[in-house]
């Protein structure tokens, strides 16, 4: 797989003028858990627009990637560049200010309200004995509202459902704002309307500016929307990468999660269902 | 939010007051020389000491909180307060009379720190689950060293080394330096209490959010450590203040540091000093040791608070 270069040209998308140079750009970089090598000499340069979707069977290095990518677990090997700059040599402040992950895992340990909670994605770009201003506590307000938690404002965030925290984690990294945004099963806990007002407002905020998104997925439907290519972990350290409509395939998802996945096509949108062994012929 | 801190200093002058003004069950304003002179030489002096440890430990509480991110951590939980006592017990023990027991103390309590650091960081990552298996085994091994000295000392000098073990501020003085220590400590930790608020949140998402989880970590545990040795050193190891306090106050004023801080070191020197006048005059004309007291506070309210925390959802 890893030597399939017909899916890795980039001249397929149509390039906006700002989407040349990467915000986010690996090279050969390999990613390793607990000795066992998941990722083999990744090459991937995130421009502005782009909305990278990671696919994988279950412990194929998803999130491990994402948090490499992160800067918060160091890679085996290979250079990780954020806005032109080395990133392992970066400070968390300065990352952060343009970097911006939401992890799959949101535990609150202290009890804060909501929107302290919100507020806290505002803290790289403010300084170390500076005050939230004004626009700080807008930003983190209209986060909330994005994801449909103004009302809960005031609440304890260790009152919250497992959905609303994850939407609560969502806010954060939103008012953050960064321009490369990585996100670990965004759609985690959210019911269908919730996921599909997440991922649309995180599409449109791809186009204000110079912003760009990775997200690994569950659901394959998801990424036909929502990804503009697909970067495709078999576990084993082989990789496949290029833009989603030539990626997913009948024959490559099926390949890739080891069972038969079917197309239906109704006109308007492909949907990719698990066949099952017994509807096979 | 003013009202909050207005309500914590009059508690406090309150307690001061309280503190300076009874004795031997009695409350009374003092008339003649050698009353005065009781409240400014014994009093005062004992008030002092117990209004800094209070919040010294109400302010290494919270920060051991942090570090463990677990509302319900104390100082000693990583087994500071172990060896502060082992180190002064052998003093004791040893006759070793040219150390000042509160230097051999605050040794002690260093250096259990920075064994509990070296042993569960190492040099890999920040993990707060082997940190606190280090500091409970650790402290279970001072324990047992704490035992042993109780063992083999005498009689008469097992009373002052009960001081150690329950925390007791009979003869305990504070001086300025210490006063100074908490002011600085308080002054230093509020400036960077957003910091705090983002590494309460583990440290990949304080590493997401631009902190450096390690140093950050690392500090923490530094101040924590020479906070909570300061005060062992100063009235032994007085329980349930550090654990109690921050605790009370999170629910009060929420969980800010900015705002948390400053009121626990309000409350945990009011809460201390008010603990203190009650083992005086209780049951006069003797005296409880004041983690007698804290404790006989501290457990019920604890378990009260852990009760409604776990009824509410």
């Amino acid at each position: 797989m890893n030597s399939d270069k017909t899916t890795r040209s980039p001249q397929q998308r149509v390039p906006s003028p700002e989407s040349r140079v990467p915000i986010l750009e690996c090279r050969n970089v390999s990613v390793s858990i607990g000795g066992q090598r998941v990722v083999e000499s990744l090459d991937l340069q995130l421009g502005a627009g782009q909305s990278i979707g990671i696919l994988g069977p279950n412990g194929a290095g998803k999130t491990t990637l994402l948090l490499t990518l992160a800067g918060v677990r160091p890679a085996d090997s290979g250079d990780l560049e954020l806005a032109g700059m080395n990133m392992p040599r970066m400070r968390r402040r300065a990352i952060a200010q343009r970097l911006g992950m939401l992890t799959q895992n949101t535990r609150f340990a202290f009890d804060a309200r909501v929107l302290q909670v919100a507020l806290s994605g505002r803290h790289p770009h403010i300084g170390p004995l500076g005050h939230e201003s004004r626009q700080d506590f807008e930003a983190a307000q209209k986060a909330l509202e994005t994801v449909g938690l103004a009302a809960l404002a005031d609440r304890s965030c260790l009152e919250l459902s497992g959905g609303e925290q994850r939407r609560l984690a969502l806010a954060t990294v939103l008012a953050q704002d960064p321009h490369v945004l990585l996100l670990d099963e965004p759609t985690n806990h959210l019911d269908p309307a919730h996921q599909v007002a997440v991922l649309d407002h995180l599409w449109r905020r791809l186009h204000q500016g110079n912003r760009a998104q990775i997200m690994a997925l569950h659901d394959v439907n998801l990424a036909t929307c929502y990804c503009t290519e697909v970067l495709m972990l078999g576990g084993d350290g082989r990789w496949e990468y290029g833009p989603t409509a030539e990626m997913l395939t009948e024959h490559r998802l099926s390949r890739l999660f080891g069972c038969p996945m079917r197309a239906v096509r109704d006109g308007r949108q492909t949907v990719f269902a698990v066949a099952g062994n017994l509807v096979q012929k | 939010m003013p009202v909050m801190t207005v309500a914590l200093l009059a508690l406090l002058v309150l307690a001061v007051s309280l503190s300076l003004f009874s004795g031997n069950g009695r409350i009374g304003w003092p008339s003649g020389e050698i009353d005065w002179r009781i409240v400014t030489e014994l009093r005062l002096p004992r008030t002092m000491a117990a209004l800094v440890t209070g919040a010294l430990l109400a302010l290494a509480g919270a920060l051991m909180q942090v570090l463990l991110r677990n509302p319900l951590a104390d100082p000693y939980v990583l087994g500071v307060s172990g060896g502060a006592a082992a180190f002064a017990l052998a003093t004791m023990l040893f006759g070793l009379t040219m150390i000042p027991i509160e230097l051999a103390a605050f040794a002690g309590a260093l250096v259990s720190s920075v064994i509990v650091f070296v042993v569960a960081q190492g040099s890999g990552p920040w993990s707060t689950t082997r940190m606190l298996l280090t500091g409970v085994v650790v402290a279970a091994g001072w324990g047992a060293v704490i035992s042993l000295m109780l063992a083999l000392g005498d009689d008469q000098s097992l009373r002052g080394m009960l001081f150690w073990l329950m925390g007791d501020l009979g003869l305990a003085r504070a001086g300025w330096g210490s006063v100074l220590v908490v002011a600085a400590a308080l002054l230093l930790l509020t400036l960077r209490a957003r910091s705090l608020n983002i590494l309460s949140a583990g440290q990949t998402q304080a590493a997401l959010l631009g902190e450096e989880p390690k140093r950050r970590y690392t500090e923490i545990y530094v101040i924590a450590s020479a906070l909570t040795a300061l005060a062992v050193s100063i009235a032994g190891t007085i329980g349930f203040v550090g654990l109690i306090v921050p605790h009370l106050m999170r629910l009060v004023v929420g969980a800010d540091h900015r705002r948390l801080l400053p009121a626990a070191a309000l409350f945990g020197g009011a809460f201390l000093v008010l603990a203190d006048t009650l083992s005086r005059n209780l049951f006069t004309p003797r005296q409880m040791p004041v983690g007698v007291v804290t404790a006989l506070i501290g457990v019920p309210l604890f378990l009260l608070l852990l009760h409604k925390r776990g009824a509410g959802r």
